[in-house]
């Protein structure tokens, strides 16, 4: 693969696989690695996508793989890089970011990858290898507890 | 959900990740980076929500992490959440530099800073008193021996760096030690062992191509359990094995998987270490992303070392007398 491809992808879909690896993982330098992970499994198999589309379901697949298989490590990385890594959350983002990160990681991949990436439930429930079914009562258990965190709240 | 998708619009992958990201693909491996802390303190005072990115750190670690490691058991294990503020520390250079792929001792570098396990269990019957029954046996009298480089060593946990036995194995700072048992040029097994700097504790990996190793105790009453679809066995003992006076854990674990063999033994009397060490023996084992591997030791470069130690006398597994060359070769 020459280098201006592989540059080109990784310009393309860095943020978007940084974003759905955080999402996951909650740690920005396991993100990261799993960015690496991600591209660097690219480039020993490269995959025949003919659009971009498929480009990027190709590379979220290897990076939720690689974030599931983080998840069941029995190590875990103990860090506090959000600080360093992650923006502040505006007052108004406080609040939902925080019931967010309080839904099991499974379930933040789901929400985050319909409602920022704009997957469809079938896509998603490829990406995360379940079924379809999985991935909407997923969705659903998602949303009631986001409504009862913020309910919570207010 | 719009704010959620107005804070991850600023999301981005950091600029300086970027730049080893490039490099790891100009040199087709991952790179290895120094954790950075300088933005710690800016970050601080920056955003002025220390208590908001604790708080969300906190919910980040106590996330269900979906390990299910404990046979026969439901509860969810749980991160470690002790110092989640500490800022990340991973290996640094100068932690390696007394690593010698050379060296017949592969001395593991200290757990880096920032670093822990996750605390959940894996719940090994406690066989301690049960009756097991004893396999004297030994490797064919034309078995040969030959002592493991670190680097060698460093390869069948398919690495190349010791701090990940830090960081992944639960073997920071124990000196390791192995042998490989060839007859001819076939390998037989992989005899690794790792004690701890104040020789309290120790370890014992096996591994045999296709096969798990010979045991010399066989106890019955081991739990048996599914990992990754890997079959596992397991149990612990608890006593003095040693005669200093201190009962040990004795964790020991045997599985098969990607045609590799496996018994593990952690001896010590620390109990978190004993889980730590069976938990990521467990883990590396039954990985998706890569077992045990013995590829390399079976590779010419082990068939063209020279034997370090003479081969000793096959003993009969189950009778525990001599056996003869012809039979012992057939």
């Amino acid at each position: 693969m020459d280098t201006t491809e592989i540059e080109r992808l990784v310009r393309t879909y860095e943020h978007t696989l940084y974003r759905t690896a955080a999402a996951m993982l909650g740690d920005a330098h396991e993100a990261e690695d799993v960015v690496q992970e991600a591209f660097l499994a690219w480039l020993e198999r490269p995959p025949t996508c003919p659009d971009g589309a498929r480009e990027r379901a190709w590379l979220l697949k290897v990076t939720v793989n690689a974030c599931k298989s983080r998840l069941r490590a029995p190590w875990r990385q103990r860090t506090a890089p959000l600080l360093e890594s992650f923006p502040a959350a505006a007052p108004e983002e406080q609040g939902v970011m925080e019931a967010v990160l309080r839904l099991p990681p499974k379930d933040r991949a789901a929400v985050h990858l319909f409602y920022y990436e704009g997957y469809q439930t079938a896509e998603i429930a490829a990406l995360l290898g379940e079924r379809e079914g999985t991935t909407r009562s997923r969705l659903s258990r998602a949303r009631k507890k986001l409504k009862a965190l913020l309910t919570e709240e207010v | 959900m719009k704010h959620y998708n107005s804070y991850m619009d600023r999301v981005q992958f950091p600029a300086i990740a970027h730049l080893e990201l490039m490099e790891a693909l100009e040199r087709g491996a991952p790179t290895r980076r120094v954790r950075r802390c300088t933005g710690w303190a800016a970050g601080l005072a920056a955003c002025g929500a220390l208590a908001l990115f604790l708080g969300t750190a906190l919910w980040w670690q106590t996330g269900d992490p979906g390990v299910a490691l404990r046979p026969g058991s439901g509860e969810s294990p749980v991160a470690n959440i002790e110092d989640t503020a500490q800022s990340t520390a991973t290996p640094t250079p100068e932690a390696n530099t007394a690593y010698n792929p050379m060296s017949y001792k592969l001395v593991v570098p200290p757990l880096p800073e920032g670093y822990a396990f996750t605390d959940e269990a894996l719940d090994l019957p406690d066989l301690t008193g049960e009756d097991c029954y004893m396999i004297d046996w030994d490797y064919a009298p034309d078995a040969n021996f030959q002592d493991l480089t670190a680097e060698q060593m460093l390869s069948i946990f398919g690495t190349d760096d010791p701090t990940t036995l830090a960081t992944r194995m639960g073997m920071g700072d124990f000196t390791i030690t192995g042998l490989a048992i060839l007859q001819d040029t076939k390998l037989l097994e992989v005899h690794l062992t790792g004690v701890s700097p104040d020789s309290q504790s120790s370890f014992t990996l096996r591994l045999c191509p296709d096969e798990i190793p010979y045991m010399n105790e066989n106890y019955k009453g081991y739990a048996t359990w599914t990992e990754n679809g890997v079959t596992l066995n397991g149990y612990s003992l608890y006593y003095d094995s040693d005669g200093d006076n201190m009962e040990e854990y004795h964790n020991r674990v045997f599985f098969e998987s990607r045609g590799v063999g496996v018994y593990f033994e952690a001896v010590t009397p620390d109990y978190t270490l004993g889980q730590n060490l069976t938990k990521a023996v467990v883990y590396k084992g039954t990985g998706s992303n890569g077992g045990f591997t013995l590829d390399w030791m079976q590779s010419k470069y082990v068939e063209d070392v020279e034997p370090t130690q003479m081969a000793v006398e096959r003993i009969h597994p189950i009778w525990g007398s001599p056996v003869p060359l012809e039979e012992s070769q057939t």
